[in-house]
């Protein structure tokens, strides 16, 4: 995956991140025809690669749980929060302003 | 093998090309569903992940009662990245354990053809998603 931030925050143990509206729209694409909105595990994935840059070198190893809460439509503004706490990444993710997911997430 | 073995998901679902991950229907019965990947990769866990949410939702979708084509992804629970990426061909299963409140709960699993664990989960198939 390409880097999907146009920008990214780093300080100390938490992150945000603000999702480039291009590749957004690559990853709804075909999902769905006249209602695009981007597939959770894409979702989760955007949760993952900003969780990877603030819990660097760590990766992510598993998904505790992520919930979704609304759709995400590829043409809004969309910002990703984490967190990092010893082995546990909380992370957020939000559409237009609103929360649309949330994920507890795994590093090994 | 019941008729549902002779659907394409492509036929049921609303995903088209590249959104839609599911190739040909290999294995069902009224509780389970086995597809495999549509392509051989490169398969990154986000995809695999995607794949195995796919077959939840044809799974949930086409039980009596069911959500349908409308099925969106509520919740992942418990999903090990057993592989960070694949290049070759896959086989998504999901399996129905539970559902409560309408929505429908999918073990899932992503191997390669010869078995080798991928990637596995809970999926959680929703009714609708909120706009």
């Amino acid at each position: 995956m390409s880097d999907p931030f146009a920008r990214v925050a780093i300080e100390g143990d938490t992150g945000r991140g603000v999702v480039h509206r291009e590749h957004a729209l690559a990853l709804a694409a075909g999902h769905f025809p006249g209602d695009p909105f981007l597939p959770g595990a894409y979702l989760v994935e955007l949760m993952a690669a900003l969780a990877e840059r603030v819990a660097a070198p760590a990766r992510v190893h598993a998904i505790v749980r992520c919930a979704f809460a609304r759709r995400v439509r590829p043409d809004t503004e969309i910002v990703v929060t984490a967190r990092a706490a010893g082995v546990l990444v909380e992370a957020q993710l939000a559409a237009g302003g609103e929360p649309a997911a949330r994920a507890t997430l795994r590093l090994a | 093998m019941s008729t549902l073995a002779k659907l394409r998901p492509e036929q049921v679902m609303r995903h088209q090309p590249p959104a839609l991950l599911l190739g040909t229907i290999v294995e069902s019965t009224a509780t389970g569903l086995a597809c495999d990947g549509i392509d051989d990769g490169p398969w990154r866990w986000a995809r695999l992940l995607e794949g195995a949410a796919q077959v939840a939702g044809l799974l949930s979708g086409l039980q009596p009662g069911g959500p349908g084509a409308a099925a969106v992804i509520g919740e992942y629970r418990d999903v090990t990245l057993h592989a960070r990426r694949h290049d070759g061909r896959v086989r998504f299963h999901a399996a129905l354990d539970r559902c409560i409140l309408g929505f429908w709960r999918c073990r899932v699993d992503a191997r390669t053809l010869d078995g080798r664990l991928l990637l596995s989960g809970l999926v959680a198939v929703a009714p609708r998603a909120r706009t």
